[in-house]
């Protein structure tokens, strides 16, 4: 039964374990991290990549990512979601967030709500179907540790640089795991 | 007399039960559909065993197999049909129903040799 949950995770999940697809998007991310880190010259600290920059990385990493969900679609094939569970699950998602972030404000609480929200929701997909993607455990944990960062008086120039490695570095570490996850269950089903 | 859970076992739908087919519907129970080759990527079947089950639920009613050519290729999408979905959802709670019986069950006390 649980190779039949898995079955059932895996389909159901199957774009999303498409993981090669976020890597790209990762790249602007890191490389804005970087430079955040980089000695400071005559550009400000909040935009340290020029929009343009931005711009030019952000549609190259999309392209690439539809580049490589067609090797996987000529690799494994294609499944048709269910498209309205997820846009649910975004949607829900993007509300309790904001609301998070709203309940931090107005409280002028220490801690990122919305991270330690977002680090609960990767632990339970690092957990979902038997830890079956349990890489997204370290990233939950990497974002629980930024959510105390506040607390840490780290300046915000240093957050910035952080929150930009949190987000390329979590986009890898989960494209590299998913991709491996994907490759695993296929090939393991393809011997059996 | 009420039936033992081991003898539950004989109600359950064998067209759905097999292994390879029950994957394939367990499978298409998460998606809208699914292609011939994801389904075989998945289940691990060679193309002419899992052609064979779709083929057997299929004739039951369970799938809907639409073929068409992309491009030069032929293309093979499965999906489950309305009886398919509700055949699938009543065998895992049937399932469910099982382990949970079969838990708790404890063997009759047998009479003793005279």
């Amino acid at each position: 039964m649980d190779d039949l949950r898995r079955i059932h995770y895996v389909t159901e999940h199957f774009e999303g374990l498409q993981g090669l697809r976020l890597l790209p998007l990762s790249v602007p991310f890191l490389l804005s991290a970087l430079s955040r880190l980089a000695p400071a010259q005559s550009a400000s600290a909040a935009a340290p990549l020029p929009g343009a920059a931005w711009t030019l990385l952000i549609v190259s990493a999309l392209a690439a990512s539809t580049l490589i969900g067609r090797r996987y679609s000529r690799r494994f094939g294609r499944s048709h979601p269910f498209r309205w569970r997820s846009v649910l699950q975004i949607v829900a998602g993007t509300a309790a967030f904001l609301a998070l972030e709203w309940v931090r404000e107005r409280q002028e609480l220490p801690v990122a709500l919305p991270m330690l929200f977002v680090a609960v929701v990767l632990a339970r997909v690092g957990m979902a179907a038997g830890w079956l993607r349990s890489h997204y455990l370290w990233i939950a944990a990497a974002c629980a540790l930024f959510a105390l960062l506040p607390t840490l008086n780290i300046n915000q120039d240093m957050r910035a640089a952080a929150l930009d490695g949190l987000i390329g570095g979590g986009l890898a570490v989960a494209a590299i795991g998913d991709d491996r996850v994907l490759r695993r269950v296929m090939s393991e089903r393809s011997a059996s | 007399m009420k039936r033992q859970p081991f003898e539950e076992l004989s109600s359950l739908n064998r067209l759905i039960h097999d292994p390879s087919r029950l994957a394939i519907l367990t499978a298409l129970s998460a998606c809208r559909g699914a292609d011939f080759l994801f389904l075989q990527s998945l289940t691990g079947l060679t193309k002419g065993n899992l052609s064979g089950h779709l083929g057997k639920l299929e004739k039951g009613g369970l799938i809907v197999i639409t073929k068409s050519f992309k491009g030069k290729y032929p293309h093979t999408d499965v999906a489950l049909s309305a009886e398919g979905r509700d055949a699938i959802r009543r065998h895992w709670k049937q399932l469910e129903q099982l382990r949970r019986a079969a838990g708790k069950w404890t063997p009759a006390p047998q009479a003793k040799p005279a």
